[in-house]
């Protein structure tokens, strides 16, 4: 009974004047014992907490709020109201319970009670003053608010929370009304764009310049599809920033509502201005790369691991003669030589197995034509993201007619080198110092080195351009020897270098000298002539002149000097006989008039002609020839002239009067002919010039004559088809041998006979014969 | 007493020639057929002058005259050269190997005449111009 207690209160609370809170005009006295009862039950059936406190104790508490601390109603009845109070409040629960009672404050207070379970619980409460029983008492309303309060904090800190992840989201956030403006931005939409908050929100968003008004219009369009209810989209738009720079970003619109009516649009975007640009540098690097693959003149291709064609560019295609669509798939072996496949496995399997390309291998390939085309490749491994080998690429280049240029060039140069190889002349290359870069055969023989010897070593003798020199040789025989070089500049290998050709003269050189010698041998012989001829004329023209002038009266006299200039006179006519033969000689218009001829006659003859001579100066000419002797075909008169030649050489070099034979011999098919003297002989260094014509020996040998007598028998002997030599031992004498041919009458005896016989007729025989001789004749 | 001249030639006909012709003149004449015997009677002959064909066997009229010029007692010696060389250069190398004139062959009798008389009577003269000679002499 919670009026018993009161009851039990000796000193109620008297009655404050002013106490608002409750009826002050409620009498709570005890003295209305019915008007309590009444104000019990009212207050007990109230859902809110109410008590009454004299002396801070409770004095009365309704069952609602028995209910809430958790008490019993004895327990709470005189206990103190501070009890119930959480420490920690219990100061502010007192000032707020004193204002309110005092009338200065209005507004309930709230604070943490403590259940009789220790519980805490967020309590409002309000206070008055009343009359209870007599003396003043404070009536309390109380009611307990916890789930409320807990359901405002955890809204509090959820807010705080989605305050925060908009404020801080990477991601920009922009709030617009229904009309466009703008009524929130996050940090990321202020970074950006550049502007600040209070250059944004509260501005229309299609105004601010930020997007392009062709933008404006799509976005115009989309923020009312989206108003509409359209399904949220995607939208990459490019933005202006305050400082004009462009970006991008992707957006997303969100339709914002209150209740069931759209109040505006949360749009989210991301700055995809670097995505952007890299897929706009990885597009444009792409497509680059794809024109030069499609335009280039190599071919490039990737193949599986297989060697099927994954891709082929253009110039794989043309090469080919396929399709990307027909080779695509393809194996590498169907438009690969058969002879190279393996090859070709074997340069993929090492790229492979050692994931190094192979920069240059050589392999033909097959069109689809059937030709074949030779190429240069490259072959790379190809790699998936994990650096696995997943394939390869290759790269080929044609080199068909580079090979075949090459190989021009290596048949032009192989030919070149044949040709300055089997050249005559020596070829030498050297760079600008002098080195040695190639040499050919005949150089190798004129320098008696081998190439291999030479190449690289400097050349030993000074290479000038333009120049031609003579230079010192040691022949392949050993003898020294003499070359022209000429030297002209050139390029060798790209670079500046000299070309020596380098030409054995020594031949040249020999006939030059001989040619020196012969011209002057001839101007000796000039000098001779002219002596001969002079001296015969001089003694003629002498011995003339003596007699015109009377100065030779004896007659005996007069014959000796007539006989004299009858001498000369033939020897002048020798002379010039000798003369106008060598002339014919050199002209080739010396012929010989063959004929029948008996040689015993000639030699006779010949002798003969020495007579006077003989018997005068007690020389001997004695013959020696064999009783038979065949006839030979000769010229009789060149023959004598021959004889004389020979006899009078002997006459003139012999010593005392030792006799000099003419001798004949029968030899086989010719007459061998001696004139053998035992005069001064002929010295050694003599012997080999003997028939050249000019030649005079020197000294001893110096008798006069034109030096032609021996070089005229030799050309008459030979015109008659023998031979012409001599042996001497100097103080012994000499021997000079000559032969003439026998007649070959076998042909002809045969002819006779078939006359004689009948059976050609005489004119027949002629014509063949004559038919046999033009063919001879003809070369 | 009649001079004594040497003629020098391989020539027999123009040997026979010169001598008929001097000994005309009255002169006593030598022969000599090649270079070593003329040298062998310049020598021991004494002559008064030298008739020397040049083109000779073995030793030549130049190389004849040189060694004759190079002996004392034949330095002196008149030496007229009668060559069938006529030309220029042949005289002119006459005359520097130290002859005192130089015919060419053939030569008319009287000209050569002339020249023997003109040498052998010359010989004072030159002598009297060349300095080392008279002392030589004196």
């Amino acid at each position: 009974m919670p009026f018993k207690a009161k009851r039990r209160a000796s000193n109620p609370p008297r009655r404050k004047a002013g106490s608002k809170l409750l009826s002050p005009t409620l009498d709570c006295s005890p003295q209305s014992e019915l008007a309590e009862e009444l104000l019990h039950t009212i207050y007990d059936s109230s859902p809110v907490g109410i008590y009454v406190l004299q002396d801070r104790r409770f004095q009365y508490v309704n069952s609602k709020f028995v209910k809430r601390t958790g008490y019993s109603k004895d327990e709470l009845l005189g206990m103190d109201a501070m009890g119930l109070v959480l420490p920690e409040d219990r100061n502010m629960v007192r000032e707020s319970a004193i204002e309110m009672l005092k009338g200065k404050r209005f507004s309930p207070y709230e604070f943490r009670a403590i259940t009789k379970a220790g519980e805490p619980r967020w309590i409002i409460a309000t206070v008055s003053s009343i009359h209870y029983r007599g003396s003043r008492a404070v009536l309390g309303n109380y009611m307990d608010i916890t789930e409320r309060k807990r359901a405002e904090e955890a809204l509090q800190e959820n807010e705080e929370q989605y305050r925060m992840l908009v404020e801080d989201a990477l991601v920009g956030i922009m709030n617009v009304d229904i009309t466009g403006k703008i009524t929130y931005v996050n940090k990321s939409i202020l970074e950006a764009t550049g502007y600040s908050w209070g250059e944004m929100v509260g501005k229309n968003a299609f105004s601010l310049g930020l997007i392009s008004s062709e933008m404006v219009k799509t976005l115009r369009k989309r923020l009312k599809e989206k108003l509409m209810g359209q399904p949220p989209g995607l939208l990459e738009i490019q933005c202006k920033r305050k400082d004009g720079e462009w970006i991008w970003l992707q957006i997303r619109g969100k339709v914002l509502q209150k209740g069931n009516v759209p109040v505006g649009i949360q749009i989210t975007g991301d700055d995809i201005t670097e995505r952007k640009q890299v897929v706009e540098a990885l597009r444009q690097s792409e497509e680059r790369y794809r024109t030069i693959l499609e335009e280039m003149e190599d071919s490039y291709f990737e193949v599986d691991l297989g060697g099927h064609f994954t891709f082929v560019n253009n110039a794989t295609c043309r090469s080919l003669g396929y399709s990307d669509k027909k080779l695509i798939g393809m194996s590498y072996k169907k438009v690969t030589l058969e002879n190279d496949i393996e090859s070709v496995f074997q340069i993929f399997n090492e790229v492979y197995r050692t994931g190094k390309p192979n920069k240059s291998c050589l392999w033909t390939i097959v069109r689809r034509d059937g030709t074949h085309r030779l190429i240069e490749h490259s072959a790379l491994p190809l790699r998936n993201d994990k650096g696995e080998i997943i394939g390869f690429r290759g790269v080929g280049r044609d080199i068909t007619k580079r090979k075949l240029a090459e190989e021009a060039l290596k048949t032009s140069r192989a030919s070149f080198h044949n040709i300055v190889d089997m050249s005559a002349d020596g070829v030498v290359v050297t760079d600008s110092n002098g080195v040695i870069r190639f040499v050919n055969q005949a150089l190798e023989s004129l320098l008696n080195h081998k190439a291999d010897e030479l190449l690289g070593e400097m050349f030993v003798f000074p290479v000038v351009a333009g120049e031609t020199t003579e230079i010192d040789i040691v022949r392949r025989d050993g003898k020294p020897g003499v070359a022209e070089m000429r030297v002209v500049e050139t390029k060798w290998d790209g670079e500046t270098a000299y070309l020596a050709s380098v030409r054995d003269i020594t031949e040249r050189k020999q006939v030059e000298e001989k040619l020196r010698e012969l011209d002057h041998m001839k101007s000796e012989l000039i000098s001779n002539i002219s002596h001969e001829l002079r001296s015969p004329l001089h003694s003629t023209q002498g011995f003339t002149k003596l007699m015109l002038q009377k100065k030779v009266p004896d007659p005996e006299t007069q014959e000796e000097f007539l006989t004299i200039i009858d001498e000369q006179i033939e020897r002048l006519g020798n002379l010039i006989d000798d003369l106008l033969d060598m002339s014919r000689f050199e002209a080739g218009r010396f012929s010989i008039q063959k004929r029948r001829t008996s040689v015993r006659d000639v030699i006779h003859d010949a002798v003969g002609s020495f007579d006077c001579l003989a018997k005068e100066s007690s020389l001997t000419i004695n013959e020696d020839i064999p009783a038979s002797l065949p006839e030979v075909e000769a010229d009789e008169e060149r023959l004598k002239q021959v004889l004389s030649n020979l006899l009078s050489n002997a006459i003139k070099f012999r010593q005392d009067s030792s006799p000099i034979m003419v001798k004949v011999e029968n030899r086989g098919s010719e007459l061998l002919v001696q004139v053998i003297d035992h005069g001064i002989g002929i010295p050694a260094e003599a012997m080999s010039h003997l028939f050249e014509k000019f030649y005079r020996a020197k000294d001893t040998m110096a008798r006069g004559g034109t030096g032609l007598g021996l070089y005229i028998s030799k050309q008459l002997i030979e015109a008659h088809g023998g031979r012409i030599w001599a042996e001497s031992k100097p103080g012994k004498g000499s021997t000079f041998y000559f032969t003439i041919p026998k007649p070959k009458q076998k042909r002809k005896k045969i002819g006779e006979i078939l006359v004689a016989a009948g059976l050609i007729t005489r004119r027949q025989l002629e014509e063949k014969l004559k038919k046999q001789q033009d063919g001879n004749i003809r070369p | 007493m009649n001079e004594k001249i040497l003629v020098i030639d391989d020539d027999p006909n123009a040997l026979r020639f010169i001598e008929y012709t001097l000994e005309q003149e009255g002169y006593q004449v030598l022969l000599a057929k090649d270079g070593l015997e003329g040298i062998k009677k310049a020598r021991d002959e004494h002559p008064s002058l030298i008739v020397l064909d040049v083109m000779l066997p073995g030793l030549d009229g130049y190389a004849l005259c040189q060694q004759l010029r190079q002996k004392p007692e034949t330095s002196l010696l008149p030496i007229l050269m009668l060559s069938a060389k006529a030309r220029q250069g042949d005289k002119d190398i006459g005359l520097r190997m130290g002859a005192d004139d130089y015919l060419t062959k053939p030569a008319d009798p009287s000209v050569i005449i002339a020249k023997v008389k003109d040498l052998l009577a010359g010989t004072s003269q030159i002598i009297s111009k060349n300095p080392d000679m008279e002392k030589s002499q004196g």
